[in-house]
């Protein structure tokens, strides 16, 4: 059923080069079995971007590139509104797709994205990154291993600052994160969503127990959530918070994921870098010495964070081009916006979306 | 002598602010009531979306106590709040962010969002329907040094708040009536809860004691110089220990663009040749 032959590079073509966009379009570049032969965005400089990156076929909507290429795979990286429109096209055509988190605005809009792609016989996976980040990974891998034996608690969290920017103020901030129509909602299903896949890749199915959601400016949506969630199998409870209140510059990723096991815990923080420039200059030196030996360099890795999206998007060319299951794939999409509405109910949150399947 | 009045308030409540905010206002109201206006356009920062506990922006709980205060003076005084926003940022969307919105309702103030005019073929219809009171915030402002009042009212006006000649002549053409510092939140480096309020009919003189306040070397800054030279020694402040709370301030800069330093991009690129790594787009910068 899925699948691009293998032997051809996978031509891909990516919709949307804003900020995400462009670190798909230079992973992809990366990879010797992938082309990225199209992009599409309606802003002018992002598409100078592409055509300087050596994208051949820049497009101001994604519409017209669906109607011209023909691709094997579509890196959909557009706000969450047009995520739906973006898959149906791309299944049309037969073409996979790489959707951006959140992967849907509802769990409807979510389930019917994986319809039209299981009646076109196209496979979806879903950009959720954080679990490809080194530290996240290893914390789950020990818990797996039963380091800690069994963990009847847990945390984890995650706060930064979109759509805005801490100071200097250089330029405006996109709208559309503050339309709950538009987004689907806040900072739960913005960010939450990323935390929510991390829990469930660890501990198997979760449960809403309680939420509370707040905002710190009078804006349209949630800027901070706090949720109490129980996994199924484990009867792991968890607390879960994610805000967009806290400044965040470029070496910063304010993110702790925590672990408490019978015999000790587990913290992400033990495993991360203890500083962004110094592991920037090991990581440095190491690809550069790859490249003496004629290895492969480690891509991004001197950015410590953005190496988890190279590795998704190559996971995610990896079970294409091997007519295998994307290892995110669409059903973890769905569950994670499944949770997001649960407890969106259990905060008594309700957000008028007028064009959002319900 | 010019006297800056100032005061710190025991807490950030609605009742601890009014206090403050009427021990501190006399002079001012003074001046309003002699010049017997009858609207009077309240300018705060309101520059961008940023939580007032920042210290970045104007609290606007410090508005809203500013227009009580004035409303019980002069009962049948019109209050309207003007919200200038940085370039490219939607003055409306900041004012109901920031909850100007919520606050014009409630007290029945009229809200005039507006954007700077660039040209500078006029001043902005808001900043000459009243007489003007600015309420900047209390933070050290990068070129400016100081954002207090002149910058707010030079950058509204769309004047260059860094040249001292287009700042005066602003600020003779909009001539306000004087000036309400928000330092309940300051930022100079970082943020810092100093629970203080400075006014005054000068609005340049208030600005030389926050400049005080904030540790900002005059004789770095081309503006304060001209202020400094422009009053002496003449600025006298009263209620409020400015040089133990400057004291008390966390020292240090307004964060770097984050825009990577042209040096930063140009060794990253060269790293990226000789390994075969890819260039993150973050490390682009603004001006690729």
């Amino acid at each position: 059923m899925f699948g691009s032959p293998s032997g051809k590079r996978t031509s891909i073509g990516l919709l949307g080069v804003g900020n995400i966009g462009q670190v798909h379009l230079q992973s992809a570049r990366a990879m010797d079995d992938v082309e990225v032969t199209a992009a599409a965005d309606a802003v002018p400089e992002n598409r100078a971007h592409a055509t300087s990156q050596g994208v051949d076929s820049v497009y101001d909507d994604f519409e017209t590139l669906l109607e011209n290429e023909s691709l094997d795979a579509v890196i959909v990286a557009l706000p969450p509104f047009l995520h739906r429109d973006a898959v149906e096209l791309a299944a049309e055509q037969g073409a996979h797709a790489y959707v951006e988190k959140p992967f849907a605005r509802s769990v409807a809009e979510a389930r019917e994205l994986i319809d039209i792609a299981d009646e076109a016989d196209v496979s979806l996976g879903v950009d959720h990154t954080i679990r490809y980040f080194p530290d996240v990974r290893e914390v789950r891998d020990r818990y797996r291993d039963g380091r800690i034996g069994s963990v009847p608690y847990a945390t984890i969290s995650r706060v930064n600052n979109h759509p805005f920017s801490g100071p200097p103020v250089e330029g405006p901030y996109p709208s559309w994160p503050l339309d709950p129509d538009l987004a689907g909602g806040g900072v739960l299903l913005e960010l939450g969503v990323h935390l929510l896949d991390v829990l469930e890749w660890t501990f198997g199915e979760m449960e809403v127990l309680d939420a509370e959601t707040d905002r710190q400016l009078e804006i349209p949506v949630e800027d901070a959530a706090t949720v109490f969630l129980k996994a199924a199998e484990t009867g792991t409870r968890v607390t879960l918070h994610c805000g967009s209140y806290q400044w965040e510059d470029l070496s910063e990723f304010n993110m702790t994921y925590r672990l408490e096991g019978a015999t000790g815990a587990l913290d992400n923080g033990d495993y991360a870098p203890e500083s962004f420039y110094g592991n920037a200059a090991k990581a440095s030196i190491g690809n550069v010495q790859k490249a003496f030996s004629g290895e492969e360099p480690d891509y991004f890795a001197p950015t410590y964070y953005l190496q988890a999206y190279y590795t998704a998007l190559r996971e995610f060319v990896d079970a294409i081009r091997a007519g295998e299951q994307p290892p995110v794939s669409g059903a973890e999409g769905l569950r994670t916006v499944q949770l997001v509405e649960d407890a969106y109910d259990a905060a008594d949150l309700t957000y008028d979306r007028q064009g959002v399947v319900q | 002598m010019t006297v800056v009045t100032g005061t710190q308030v025991p807490a950030l409540d609605e009742a601890a602010l009014d206090e403050g905010v009427a021990s501190v206002t006399s002079s001012l109201r003074q001046r309003l009531t002699e010049a017997d206006a009858d609207r009077v356009v309240l300018l705060p920062d309101a520059h961008y979306p940023f939580q007032p506990s920042t210290g970045m922006v104007t609290n606007p709980a410090v508005v809203g106590a500013l227009a009580r205060r004035l409303r019980a003076s002069m009962p049948d005084l019109d209050v309207a709040v003007a919200i200038n926003a940085a370039r490219g940022i939607d003055p409306e969307a900041v004012a109901t962010y920031l909850g100007y919105e919520t606050l014009a309702a409630d007290l029945d103030l009229e809200l005039q969002p507006f954007s700077t005019d660039e040209s500078r073929t006029q001043i902005p219809g808001p900043l000459t329907s009243g007489t003007l009171v600015t309420v900047p915030s209390a933070r050290i402002g990068g070129r400016v040094a100081v954002a207090g009042g002149l910058a707010t009212l030079s950058r509204a006006a769309g004047a260059d708040p860094t040249d001292p000649a287009d700042v005066f002549a602003t600020l003779d053409t909009l001539a306000p009536a004087g000036t309400v510092v928000d330092a309940t939140y300051t930022y100079a480096g970082d943020p810092h809860e100093t629970r203080s309020l400075l006014s005054g009919t000068d609005v340049g003189a208030a600005d030389l004691v926050l400049a005080r306040l904030l540790g900002v070397a005059i004789e770095d800054a081309p503006l304060l110089d001209e202020l400094r030279s422009r009053y002496d020694s003449a600025v006298t402040v009263t209620g409020l220990d400015v040089d133990g709370i400057a004291a008390q301030l966390p020292s240090g800069e307004i964060p770097e663009s984050t825009d990577p330093h042209p040096l930063v991009r140009t060794g990253y690129k060269l790293y990226t040749m000789v390994s075969g790594d890819v260039y993150p787009p973050q490390m682009r910068g603004g001006g690729e």
